[in-house]
Order: C-alpha cells, then sequence, then structure tokens
C-alpha cells in the first residue's frame, strides 16, 4: 500500500474518533440544553403538565426531577453509544459495522433543519442564547457530516485496495 | 478567585454580573485565538482538528455566558455550579491518569481539589431554593479553591523535562 | 544522544581519525560540554552568558514564553542540538508563521552541518568537538525541532517499538508515563515522555520532549507519527542513523585534520571505521539505557590509554584563576568563543532565511572576550 493511500487512511481514522469523542461532549450539551429549556424556556408546557399531575397526587413532589433527570440520561446515552461506536470503528474494533453512521446522519440532518426555527419569533432578548444553541448545533452538524464524509472516504479506499490486491 | 469570593459573599447584589462579564470575555479572547490558531496552524498538524472544535466550543461559551446576565440569579447559579462540577470532574480524571502513569503525589491534590468542586456542586444542588445558602457555599467553595491553588504553586512538583 | 556517544563514541571517532591522545580527550571533553554548559554554570564561573549551549531544568520552568525568551530558546537549542535540515523547506498551502517553525525541522546531511564542519577547519580542537556534539544530533534528534511547537514537536500517541523476532521484525506497542523519578522499563517497553500541552509555545513542546529519551537511546527502533508528517509515520532507526553518525563523524575529523580534500554529505564508507562495524554494532545494537562502558572499553582498545570519566569542572580553576586578558586561551575560553561564533553562525543562517524565531544576530569578530 502506498504512502499517501496509508496517509489518508489514518487520516480518516483519526477524524472518525475525533467525531465519536466530540459526540460524548454534544451528549452533554443536549442533556444540559433540554435541562435550561425545561427550566427556563420552552420546556414549560412540560412544566405544566407534570405540575398538575403533582397536584392531583398521581405523581409523587420529585416525579419531575426524576422524568428530567432520566430525559437527560438518555439523551447523553444516545449520543455515548454512537460516540463510542465511532471510535470503535475509527480504531478498527470489530466489525465496521455503519448503522450508527446513519442514526448520526439522522440527527445531523434535524439538527440542521431545525436551525432556522430558532430564529423565527425571538425575542432580541434572546438573541444572544439562540445564537449560542445555533452555532453549537452548526458545530455538531458539521462534526456529524464530517464522520460520514471521512466514513465513505475510508470505505471506498479500503474497497479499492481489495479490488487491487 | 479569591477576589471573585469575597465579591459573592460581601456583594451578592451585582457581582454576578462581573463574574459572567469577565468570563465572558476570557471565553471569547481564548476561543477567538484557538480558532486563529487552527486556521493559522493546528489544520496541518496531525489531529489538529480539535483544535477546531476547541475553539468553537469556547467561543460558543463565551456567548452562553454574556447572555445570561438577564437570568434570575438562581439560574446564572446553577451554570456557574455546573461549570465547577465539569471541571471538577476532570480534575478527577486528571488525578486517575497521573496516578495510573506514576506521577509522583501530585495526584493526591488533584483529586482533593476534584471531590471538593464536585461536593460543593452537590451541596448546591441540595439547598439549590435557598439562593443565599447556596452563593456562601459557591463563594466558600471558590475561595477555597483559590487557596489550594495558590499552596499548589509553592509545591515542589515533579517536571517531566526530556533534556 | 547521551553522554555514552557525544563523550565516548567521539573519543573513538577521534581516534580512528588519527588525533592523539590528548587531542582525542578536548574534543570529546568539548562534545560532552555542549551538554552542560549553561546559563547556570557561566554565570558561575563569571563566564558570558551569551555562550550558553543548554538549558537546565530549572531554567527552562523559569524560561518566558514571550518573543524575547522564545528567540532566546530557539537560539541555544537550534544551534546546539537541532540543527535544521532544510531553511529554505517548501510545503503547499502552508502560512509562513508554520514555515518559519516548520524550517527548524533538524535533520543530518544539510548545508548547515557543512558548512559547520568547514568552518571548524584550522580553529581549535574545542570548535571540533562542538561541531561533533551538533553533527552527532542531527542523527538522533531528526525530525523535531529546537523551538517550542505543538504542530511540529508534537506526535500522537502511537509508539511501536520495533524488535527482532526471529529472521523478521516485530512491533510492540510503547507505553509513556510521566514520572520523572522512574527509571524507562526497557524490557516492557514503558518509557516516560513529557506531558501533553495544547498551548503551542509551552516549553513541553520543544524537542523530542513527546517522544521521551526514545532518540537517544541507540538500540531502539521505532515507528511514530509526527505531527507536520501530514498522518505519515516515521520509522526511526537509531543503531543504523547512530553508526552513520559515527563514520560521518570521522570522515568530518580527517577534513579537519586535512586528511580529506572535500567533506560531502551522505558518506559514510570511511575505511578506518570498517574493520571495527562488527563491534561497534554490536555497543549500538545492546538494549541499555547507557552504553558508556562499552564504548570506553572501545576507546581505550583503540588508543591504548585511559579515558578520564567526564568531570565538569576540570577546568573550571583554570579559566577563573587566569587573568582577563588571557582567558581567551584557556580550555573554557576557546570552547566559548566556539560555542559563541557557532551559535552566531546558526542564529544568522536562520534570520537569513526570513525566520525571527532565532532573532536578530549581528556577527561581529572580537578580540577580546566581552561579558554579557
Amino acid at each position: 500500500m502506498d504512502d499517501q493511500k496509508r496517509q489518508l487512511i489514518k487520516k480518516y481514522e483519526s477524524n472518525i474518533i475525533l467525531s465519536g469523542r466530540s459526540m460524548l461532549f454534544f451528549g452533554l450539551w443536549d442533556a444540559f440544553k433540554f435541562l435550561a429549556t425545561y427550566l427556563y424556556g420552552e420546556g414549560g408546557e412540560l412544566n405544566e403538565d407534570l405540575n398538575v399531575l403533582i397536584q392531583a397526587e398521581l405523581l409523587p413532589d420529585y416525579a419531575e426531577w426524576i422524568i428530567v433527570g432520566i430525559v437527560c440520561l438518555l439523551l447523553f446515552s444516545f449520543n455515548f453509544y454512537i460516540g463510542a461506536k465511532a471510535i470503535a470503528y475509527g480504531k478498527g474494533r470489530g466489525k465496521r459495522r455503519v448503522w450508527f453512521l446513519i442514526v448520526a446522519g439522522i440527527l445531523g440532518l434535524a439538527t440542521l433543519v431545525g436551525i432556522p426555527y430558532y430564529f423565527s419569533d425571538i425575542k432580541i432578548t434572546d438573541l444572544d442564547s439562540v445564537i449560542a444553541t445555533a452555532l453549537m448545533d452548526v458545530a455538531f452538524v458539521y462534526m456529524v457530516f464530517d464522520m460520514i464524509y471521512s466514513a465513505g472516504r475510508l470505505a471506498a479506499i479500503n474497497k479499492k485496495r481489495q479490488m487491487e490486491a | 478567585m479569591l477576589a471573585a469570593g469575597g465579591l459573592v459573599l460581601f456583594i451578592p447584589g451585582d457581582s454576578y454580573l462581573l463574574l459572567l462579564t469577565f468570563l465572558a470575555l476570557v471565553l471569547l479572547f481564548s476561543g477567538i485565538n484557538t480558532l486563529i490558531y487552527y486556521f493559522t496552524m493546528a489544520r496541518f498538524m496531525t489531529g489538529g482538528k480539535i483544535m477546531l472544535y476547541k475553539g468553537i466550543i469556547v467561543l460558543n461559551f463565551s456567548i452562553l455566558t454574556a447572555s445570561l446576565v438577564d437570568v434570575p440569579r438562581i439560574y446564572v447559579l446553577m451554570y456557574l455550579i455546573a461549570i465547577h462540577a465539569f471541571s471538577g470532574l476532570v480534575e478527577i480524571l486528571r488525578a486517575l491518569e497521573a496516578k495510573r502513569y506514576g506521577g509522583g503525589r501530585s495526584w493526591h491534590l488533584k483529586l482533593g481539589h476534584g471531590l471538593l468542586n464536585l461536593g460543593m456542586c452537590i451541596l448546591c444542588c441540595i439547598f439549590i431554593k435557598h439562593v443565599k445558602t447556596v452563593s456562601i457555599i459557591y463563594a466558600m467553595g471558590i475561595i477555597y479553591s483559590a487557596i489550594l491553588t495558590i499552596a499548589a504553586a509553592f509545591r515542589k512538583s515533579d517536571l517531566v523535562y526530556i533534556q | 544522544m547521551q553522554e555514552d556517544f557525544h563523550y565516548y563514541a567521539t573519543y573513538c571517532a577521534a581516534i580512528l581519525a588519527g588525533y592523539s591522545h590528548e587531542e582525542s580527550m578536548e574534543i570529546c571533553y568539548s562534545a560532552q560540554f555542549v551538554d552542560m554548559c549553561s546559563k547556570t554554570y557561566l554565570a558561575s564561573i563569571k563566564a558570558p552568558l551569551s555562550a550558553a549551549t543548554t538549558q537546565l531544568q530549572l531554567e527552562m520552568m523559569d524560561a518566558r514564553t514571550d518573543i524575547i525568551g522564545l528567540q532566546e530558546i530557539t537560539r541555544i537549542w537550534a544551534s546546539f542540538h537541532f540543527l535544521p535540515k532544510d531553511l529554505y523547506a517548501k510545503k503547499k498551502w502552508r502560512p509562513k508563521v508554520y514555515m518559519n517553525k516548520y524550517r527548524l525541522i533538524c535533520g543530518p546531511n544539510s548545508d548547515l552541518m557543512v558548512k559547520m564542519v568547514e568552518l571548524a577547519k584550522g580553529k581549535p580542537l574545542q570548535n571540533v568537538g562542538i561541531a561533533m556534539h551538533v553533527l552527532a544530533d542531527t542523527w538522533a534528534h531528526a525530525y523535531y525541532a529546537g523551538t517550542p511547537s505543538l504542530v511540529i514537536n508534537g506526535t500522537t500517541a502511537e509508539f511501536y517499538e520495533i524488535v527482532q523476532d526471529g529472521d523478521g521484525e516485530k512491533e510492540i506497542p510503547i507505553h509513556f508515563r510521566h514520572s520523572a523519578s522512574t527509571p524507562d522499563d526497557l524490557d516492557k517497553h514503558i518509557f516516560t515522555n513529557s506531558l501533553y500541552q495544547g498551548n503551542e509555545k509551552s516549553i513541553m513542546n520543544l524537542g523530542h520532549g513527546r517522544a521521551g529519551h526514545l532518540p537517544d537511546y541507540s538500540f531502539a527502533k521505532y515507528r511514530f507519527y509526527p505531527a507536520w508528517g501530514d498522518y505519515g509515520d516515521i520509522v526511526k532507526d537509531n543503531p543504523s542513523d547512530y553508526y552513520k553518525a559515527f563514520c560521518q563523524m570521522v570522515y568530518a575529523m580527517k577534513y579537519i585534520r586535512e586528511k580529506e580534500l572535500f567533506f560531502e554529505k551522505d558518506t559514510y564508507h570511511v575505511p578506518e571505521v570498517a574493520p571495527y562495524r562488527k563491534r561497534i554494532d554490536q555497543i549500538l545494537r545492546k538494549r541499555q539505557i547507557i552504553a558508556c562502558d562499552d564504548w570506553k572499553a572501545f576507546g581505550e582498545e583503540l588508543s591504548g590509554q585511559t579515558i578520564e570519566d567526564f568531570d565538569i569542572d576540570r577546568f573550571k580553576s583554570e579559566y577563573i584563576e587566569v587573568a582577563e586578558e588571557h582567558k581567551k586561551d584557556t580550555f573554557l575560553g576557546k570552547f566559548i568563543d566556539g560555542a559563541i561564533a557557532h551559535k552566531a553562525m546558526v542564529s544568522n543562517e536562520i534570520s537569513s532565511s526570513g525566520s525571527f524565531l532565532a532573532g536578530f544576530v549581528q556577527v561581529k569578530i572580537h578580540d577580546k572576550i566581552s561579558k554579557s
């Protein structure tokens, strides 16, 4: 295998591993975003629904925190799992399965589609936090598509190597 | 950090605004510097892409920090507590890594510092409904962190330098 | 490289090049002294601080990392330990700020190295010793730069030692730790290196810190990914490189003694070394942290004389006690002159290439040593 191909393989593997590690961070960010919007923002409806259930004594007082905690944990775990799969893929551990790329792609696409909606009906006082959130989502989208692109290029190079062998 | 702790303890009113503004500016310059570094140097480095993500994340946090000035004090406190929880976690992980790689005795101090940061955050979460209590706990936490940092500066530590 | 090569191996090379025992002792002492001559030492003997050829750990901890401090660090390390291979290297799409550091990457057989050897001709033996130290280090410290830089001196965490396995070779992953006090465990392939520092100008990113002492072990053959390599790997074959370094030292010293008409790059076939190839190879490939005893035994066999162990204070009293106007005639005085001249030459070349990482240098010739 010539040097250039080896360098490209190393580069794309490195990109995938980095993207996988970044998914862990974005998992934390998603959990934090949910918590922030629940406490101070559009989570108000969920808050109201839970309050109704609590007041009707259908749920205990601490139920809202348990539910919020579970949702945050789920959000983080989901990203963590995809990130771990990406890292394993980049390091060549086990069989190279691509389903995590499909899931990440769907997430990325959904995030990309959702970005313009941040800017509809915003108040001027909320502009700074909206920009921060949108920027983070742009970074997430870039990271996901970089991961998918790198995986695609890696697969193409490996396929070409197999054909030449 | 000592000054910040004192500020929060003795001038509880607008001290958060000053803290947040200062933090936002520091993060802004750090983020921009990192991005400039990425585009001029690190993008040619093996594994340099991490600088791009680091720069974007730091820049984001600076905007986010600046956006919190018009938010009720409790949420500001929660944000600052979350930052300390995160840094406490990182400190613990670094201490465990230093212990694993035989980094002398400096890992004890790091581990203690990290655990203290986390403990402070947990205490703040428990008393979250009593804003003044949380302010005092938070202020004492960062004053103690400042004292530990100053003490660590005077400590002899192993420096691995390959000549 | 370590004392085993800079002191004892340089002695062996000097003997094979035709120098006498006393001359070889002066050369090898000067070569090893390059690793000892710090500002702290110079201050203790009231010598010009500008002659510093190294920086101690404590000096590095106190070193400034602003532009002045970085220039001072680069002047010393790029001149004496990481001589740049190609100050006019070209690489596509890289801005000047990156290329300034890239061009400081050390490597053997550079134009600067040839110029250095040519300049040592007709000069005192101390200049020869300095030149031999720098020449040897171009082999050991290849692929690293004598300026703090994460994007040049950084590496990935993947290091593999290549060891013999029957008729072939196999790769064993190297594990690094960050313990200053624990020696490297050669059997378990555990070595000490410096901690990762994300700051571009941190002194932890100077030279080969991220590879630990691997470049200084003559037995080590290993593969790694340097930060400047565009995801390409480098195989560093120290036994082969050190042998070439040894041959090149003999060839260079023969040229300096006017036993060779020209000094050319990439010349390793030296008749005086050939009979001892197997012996030298054995020393180089022996898996040990330091090979002083083996090189010393070899040197004493070659010359039939006893090689005194290196003593940093051997010439100290001579320098201190003599009058000011005669200091330049002492051993250390000649070394200091040689070091200043060499540093000025290299720094001048770096600044002529358009990089100000080593600062501006005006080369002036003095009759007297001036204190800085």
